[in-house]
This record gives C-alpha cells, structure tokens and sequence, in this order.
C-alpha cells in the first residue's frame, strides 16, 4: 500500500479559520507521486498570493487571508481513495504578505509576537505612530505605562493589529499570551526636527505588516521629463511657402516622473534591518502634501552601515512616484 | 498558533500516505490496572497498558479509622500518545474509584507490636544528582518482628530513579529540571500490616524558569508545560500536556475557576481562551511558596451545529427522470435535505451528448445529471454538482427509428404490378428508402414509413434511371400497405405484353 496521488484543493477566504464555502475554492491540483519518492510535494505560496491585494490609503488594515488545504489522498493499490477517515486531510493555514530570508529556511514561520523586526522607532515629536503586532501570539503591549490587552478574535481583519502610538511615547514592551514573558521591547525616539519636513514612508516589512519610516532630514524633490520628437512637412503647397514662426520638429507625447530623494536623519544600526526591508518592499508610499502616494524604490544596492564605519548613521533612500506627472490614466 | 504562509516566500506542502488511525483514544484504552488504596491511605498508583500518568488529583488520603469503607476517587491525567485521532487534545482525565478499607484491627499499631512504625519528616530533596536517605533513621521496627523491606512510590518523572538496599534509599537522576514526590512504605516480617512515610518532593538541579513556552527545553529533552490541549463543542476541556509542573485548576481570562466551558450553540467555531495554573516544582528558579504559573492558551472550539459538509450524490434523490423511446431524457425533480424540488442544468448522456439513439429492445442507460445545490445547509452551497442516474431506455414505438438497410424503389405504383408494362413505358427507380425488401418488413423514407396505398412499387438494390417497365428483362416490385409494411414481392417482366392491357 502507498500514496498514487492526491487532489489539493485550495480554499482561500477571510473570516474565521475553517468557516469557507465552496464559493472560497481557488484552485484545484491533482498530482502524481514520483515512483522513486515517499511523498507528494506542491508549492502554494504563489498561488495563495495571488490573493493577497494589499493596499493602503494611510489606514492600517489587516490584510491576512485563511487557506485551508484540502488534500484527498489515493491508494495506489485500490486506486481509491483511503477510507477510514484518513482521507481527505484538512489543514488551515494563515497568509501573510511576508517573506524569509535564505537562512530563514523553509517555510519560514517568523515572528508571532511583534511585526517589527527593529527594536527602535523614531517618530516626529508630538505626532503619533502605529506598531504592528500578530494579535495570535501577542497577551498584552505597554506602551510607556499603558497597558493594552491582546485580544484575538479569530478573523483574519484583526490577526495583525496596528496600536496606536501616542505621541511622544518612549517605550514599547509586547508580552507574550501569559502576560508575563516580555518578548521585544521598542525603545520610541522622538525627533524635533525645527528645520525640515519630515516624510512618512509606510511600506509592506518582511513580517507581512505595513511599517513606518519617519526620513527628517534634508528632501530633494526632482523631476524628469520623457518626449519624443517628430518630423513634420510645412510646407503650404497652395502658395508654396511655409511659416517660419511653424517649425520643423515637432514634440510630442510628453510626461514627467517625479523622485523624491529623503535622508532619515541619524539613526542607530538596528534601524539597518528597517532600511533593508524597505528596499526590499514591492508596494511603498509616502504620505506628501495631505495625500498618500504609492512610490518604487530607486535606490538599488544598500550599504549596511555601522557606527564604527559610518560614526553617525544616516540613510539616503530614493524613491520615484509610481506614477506620470501628467495624468493619461486611461 | 496557526502556521504561516509568508506568501512572498515559496510555501511547501506535503501530501503523504496516511497511516491507519488507533481511533479515539479513551480511558478504556488507557487501561487503568491495580489502582488501590490502602487503610493507611496509600494510593497504589494504577499500572496503564497505553499512555503515561502525568499527573493525578491525590497520592494519599487519609488513614481510614471509621470502622467502614471509604469510597476514593483519584482522577489520573494521561498524556494520550500519537496515532490516535484524538492526540492533538493532549491529554484524558479518567477517574479511578475504589473503597479505602478501614484499618483493621490487626493493623494497627497500638495493638499490633509487629507493625514498624514512621516518625518524623523525610524532607524535599533538591539538585539531586545522586544521594542516600537512611531509612532507619524514620521506621522504627516493632517490637514483635523486624523490617523485612520497603517499597518506594514514585508518583513522578520516570528521569528519577530509586532502589532500596537495606536500610538505604538511593535517588537518582542523569536529568536535570526533573521533578517527582516519593512515599516509602515499610512492610515486617511477622504480618501484611505496613507503615507509610509522609510525601516528599525530589528535585534535580535547574537553573532556570519553568515557563508556558513549548519550545523552553533543556539538554534533556524535558519540555516545560503548554503543548496540546482542545475545548470540544460541547465545553469539555482537555488539558495540554504538562511533564513537570502540578496541573493546579483551570481559570476563565477573569480568574474565575473552571471545570469547563459553556456549549458553542453558535452557528461557527470560535475561539476561547482558557488559563491553566501550574504549581513551579522546587528546583527551578521560579518556584518558591507555592508559587504558581499561569499559561493561557487560545483554543478553537467547534460549534455544536451539524458541521456543514457537501452534498454528495448519494444525499439526493431523483424521482420522475425518465428515457423516451426516441432517446430523449425527459428531467424529473431533485431532492435533498433542505431543498424540496432542483431542477437539472443539464442531462448527458455516457458520451455527454443530449440523446440517445433509439433502440429495438430495452437497454440501461446511466446519464449524467448536473444540478445546483440551491440549500445553504451545505458547504458546496451554490455550486454545481453531477451525479449518475441509472435508467432504462424503452423500446422504439417506430420501427424506422431503428431501420437499417438501403434500397431503392420506383417514383410511382400502381395498383396492378402489370401495369409497369402498359404503354411501352419505362420507370425509375430512384426513391432510396431503409429497411429490407422482403415481405412483413416495413418500408422507411426520411425517418418513417412509407404509406404505399396497396400499390406496386418496383424496387432494386442500387438506383436506376429506367430499372422497370419495359426494359427488355424482369425487375422486381412489392406491393406495400399503408403501415408501409411489404405485402407481397413478385419478379415481373414486360415481354409479350405488346397491347398494353396488362396481361403478358
């Protein structure tokens, strides 16, 4: 007796783990087991991202999605399904917009507790924050004295939970589910920044969770210009002339991109991995004159900078809007 | 915690043979053996054929001097082992009952001089590796016989191990952060009667917390408390699996105790926290004066609703389909739990075609019937499913739906077969018609009978323009009614009737 083949079906959805219809099946995999293998192994991981459309307009949603693995099981030697309730097997998994690094392994699991892989915030005094946290992992956060007790729910539009930092906070310590295991704590740097215009940058992090990076120092805005030229004929046949204030070139289908260069300001070498995840993030934006605007990372190599090289760190990021100055949204 | 998908990340799943499940494992299949309690109290920690005790809710009780039985009650918590279908709960809760005797009168040792007697207090042990308790320096023989031996409770980590030699109990561990408790019971020579010493705890060296986190083990594969653990629909609690803390009671998040949970009346699982409360064994660094350890633990518990499942084939009846005897499938209703009447989207036939061909005799059919499941008491609520339904296709009613065979016969008849020969005239015959020219067949044209009004046709296998008549040799004719069938055929040839009256 051994494994011929399996049918997976994916069930991807939101609510509550295990509460899908049929209406939720996505995909539907059948394959064979390799006669020289034990096993039947297939990757979801793309599959399942697929539906995950992350968005954000500056409002911190959970953006999770249950997946519920349905595998049916056949027996090669009957080439039925096994009985006996060992068929079909049902496993539910939680997706997250995250990813590991190599030596994370496979199927990398991360953080359960704080979504933040830093261990310093620098906000702009007298504005507040949000603090990603996976709310199934997670029994309290004190945040300076205040304490906020976790609670988890079970649907995916609060598995991860972004508190609210109040402004000019200093600490932020996250306890385990019994309330008494701290498991990081954020030590919150407020900047007075007289001189410039500090820069909210939110991104997708490494751990799945929207995060923000205040950039307070010095801000280059610039702006470039694409076109195409053409020749044209002037020349009126009627009167055989042409115009001369008419040229010869003419230009078209012009647009703009504009790049925004940022500096962080100084910041201590654990902000490195913040940095690292930025340039590593698909989807960015920067909130800029009232709005939030989607941007791409220009910047394509990152130094990791230490106090011992670098004495004062500061990071220069380069970001171009995501979109043309001139609106031809068609 | 459910597992992640970091989507962003490749995420691997592996489909792998099941292995044949043990069932649910229960107290019966624990086998709980030989649980007793002495007069003294000592409880005779029952032997267990699957699982492992880990913990119990009494060790001792007291000595019963009442001069009747007392009944005794020790719930033991057993870790149930893997290949169960119910392993994932951790651990069974099973009650052992049984009479406590009362102390006989031979028994006791104010009347009986045989009996060994214990004074004093063997005290906990702690960061043991290895040490001695002189055992005589607690029993004290009687004065009618002597100590012929002692037996040692262990009512813990199976990591401690313990012999007697003489006088001298040896503790001993290789493992470190385990904990257990041990009573020593002194039998004398002369009778059965025995003496117990009080409970006391040994401890190895451990120099850390003990904490709720599964992952916290040490170099000897002692895991600290927390894993395992379930709350069924109806609120029944099973504890997680614990090794080395004393399970204490169980708390709601307000602190209030616990035995279980309300039933889950709702229409979806939900999830529930509970808070089990440990009590820190000597030896770790957070134990002290009975010092306690709360672990919360989120749990999924099942609502008490029937759980929705597909609706399979074998869920619906299909009452009114039927075959016609042209091959036509006529629908019919559909039924099933929850919804009275569906009606088919669609009917195939094996070879997914709309109908049958007609047949001479009856023949079973299984066509395909497609339908929407239209109840939302089923998972697969609004989609479509398809079953087989077996039928029977009737006998055609028209014998040209099922004529085989391809002849030829004349554009015109005529009443006499003779009447081919009148006037020199010569007939075609080129009118393909299906069946078998020979008498009692029925004669077929586009799919039905040909009505041949008692007339004679010429007839011929292949077509000819002038294949009757006066042709210079014989041709063949039938005479056909007006059900088509042939009857009669007769070979006819035209030579010699040169008046044209029809007689040759």
């Amino acid at each position: 007796m051994a494994l011929k083949s399996t049918t997976i079906k994916l069930y991807i959805y939101s609510g509550t783990s295990g509460n899908y219809t049929e209406a939720d099946l996505k995909y539907t995999l059948s394959k064979d087991r390799i006669s020289t293998k034990n096993s039947i192994i297939v990757e979801i991981a793309n599959l399942v991202r697929d539906y995950l459309n992350v968005s954000f307009n500056d409002d911190y949603l959970s953006y999770t999605k249950w997946v519920t693995v349905s595998q049916t099981l056949f027996d090669s030697e009957t080439g039925l399904e096994y009985d006996g309730g060992r068929s079909p097997v049902i496993n539910n998994y939680l997706a997250i917009d995250g990813y590991g690094y190599y030596e994370d392994s496979i199927n990398p699991q991360l953080s359960y507790s704080s979504l933040y892989t830093s261990s310093n915030m620098y906000l702009p005094e007298g504005i507040a924050g949000k603090f990603p946290i996976f709310a199934e992992g997670v029994g309290k956060v004190i945040i300076d004295s205040t304490t906020t007790e976790i609670t988890d729910s079970g649907d995916t539009n609060q598995k991860i939970q972004y508190l609210n930092i109040p402004a000019n906070t200093s600490s932020i310590e996250v306890y385990a589910l019994d309330d008494s295991t701290l498991l990081k704590t954020i030590a919150v740097t407020n900047i007075c920044e007289p001189k410039f215009t500090p820069y909210k940058i939110s991104f997708i992090n490494k751990l799945g969770a929207i995060q923000d990076v205040w950039c307070f120092k010095k801000t280059t805005e610039t702006f470039s210009v694409t076109d195409e030229i053409y020749r044209r004929n002037n020349i009126s046949t009627s009167s055989l002339s042409y115009n001369t204030y008419q040229g010869q070139q003419q230009r078209y289908n012009v647009n703009g991109v504009t790049s925004i260069s940022l500096n962080t300001g100084y910041v201590k070498e654990d902000f490195n991995s913040a940095i690292e995840e930025l340039f590593l993030s698909e989807k960015a934006w920067i909130r800029f004159e009232g709005k939030t605007l989607p941007v791409i990372a220009k910047s394509k190599s990152f130094t990791n900078k230490t106090v011992l090289n670098d004495r004062l760190i500061n990071h220069t990021l380069n970001f171009e809007f995501a979109f043309n100055k001139i609106n031809n949204v068609r | 915690m459910s597992t992640k998908i970091n989507a962003r990340s490749p995420f691997f799943i592996e489909a792998t043979e099941p292995t044949a499940t043990l069932g649910i494992f229960d107290c019966t299949t624990a086998n709980l053996l030989n649980f007793a309690v002495s007069s003294a109290g000592d409880v005779t920690e029952p032997g267990i054929s699957k699982g492992v005790i880990i913990d119990r809710t009494a060790t001792s009780f007291a000595e019963n001097t009442s001069g009747s039985a007392i009944s005794r009650s020790v719930t033991y918590t057993i870790q149930i082992p893997a290949g169960y279908s119910n392993t994932s709960d951790g651990t069974l809760s099973c009650v052992q009952t049984i009479d406590q005797p009362t102390q006989s009168a031979q028994c006791n040792p104010s009347t009986n001089n045989n009996m060994a007697t214990f004074s004093g207090t063997i005290p906990a042990i702690t960061n043991l590796t290895s040490t001695t308790v002189n055992l005589a320096t607690y029993f004290t023989a009687g004065t009618g016989a002597t100590i012929s031996g002692y037996s040692v409770q262990n009512y813990g980590a199976a990591a401690i191990s313990t012999s007697v030699s003489g006088n001298t109990l040896t503790i001993a561990t290789n493992s470190s952060c385990a904990t257990t408790t041990l009573r020593v019971t002194a039998f004398n020579s002369a009778d059965s009667c025995s003496a117990i010493s009080n409970i006391f705890s040994v401890a190895s060296e451990c120099s850390k917390d003990l904490t709720c986190s599964i992952t916290d083990a040490n170099s000897d594969g002692i895991f600290s408390i927390g894993a395992g653990g379930a709350v069924s629909a109806t609120g029944v609690i099973s504890k997680p699996i614990y090794g080395i803390a004393d399970f204490v009671r169980m708390e709601d998040t307000s602190g209030n105790t616990i035995t279980s949970l309300p039933p889950n009346n709702g229409a979806s699982s939900q999830t529930v926290y509970i808070v089990f409360v440990f009590l820190v064994p000597d030896g770790y660094t957070n134990s002290g004066n009975e010092n306690e350890l709360d672990c919360q633990r989120s749990f999924t518990q099942p609502t008490t609703a029937a759980p929705k499942v597909d609706l399979q084939c074998s869920d619906v009846t299909f009452s009114d389909f039927t075959i016609t005897s042209q091959g036509n499938i006529i629908g019919g209703n559909i039924s099933y739990l929850g919804t009275t009447t569906s009606v088919a989207t669609s009917m195939v036939t094996e070879t997914s075609a709309i109908q049958y061909n007609v047949v001479s005799s009856s023949t079973s059919r299984t066509i395909s019937v497609t339908f929407t499941v239209e109840n939302t008491d089923w998972l697969n609520y609004n989609s479509s499913i398809t079953c087989p339904l077996s039928l029977t296709q009737p006998p055609t009613q028209n014998p040209c739906n099922s004529a085989s065979g391809t002849y030829y016969i004349s554009n015109q008849g005529f009443a006499s077969k003779n009447a081919f020969c009148d006037f020199g005239s010569t007939y075609p015959i080129t009118k393909g018609v299906f069946g078998t020219p020979v008498d009692g067949q029925t004669v077929c044209s586009q799919g039905d009978i040909f009505i041949g009004e008692f007339k004679y046709y010429a007839f011929n296998e292949n077509p000819s323009p002038s294949g009757a008549g006066n042709i210079g040799a014989s041709f063949q004719v039938m005479k056909i009614d007006n059900s088509g069938t042939i009857l009669e055929t007769r070979t006819v040839n035209c030579q010699g009737d040169t008046d044209g009256d029809g007689a040759i």
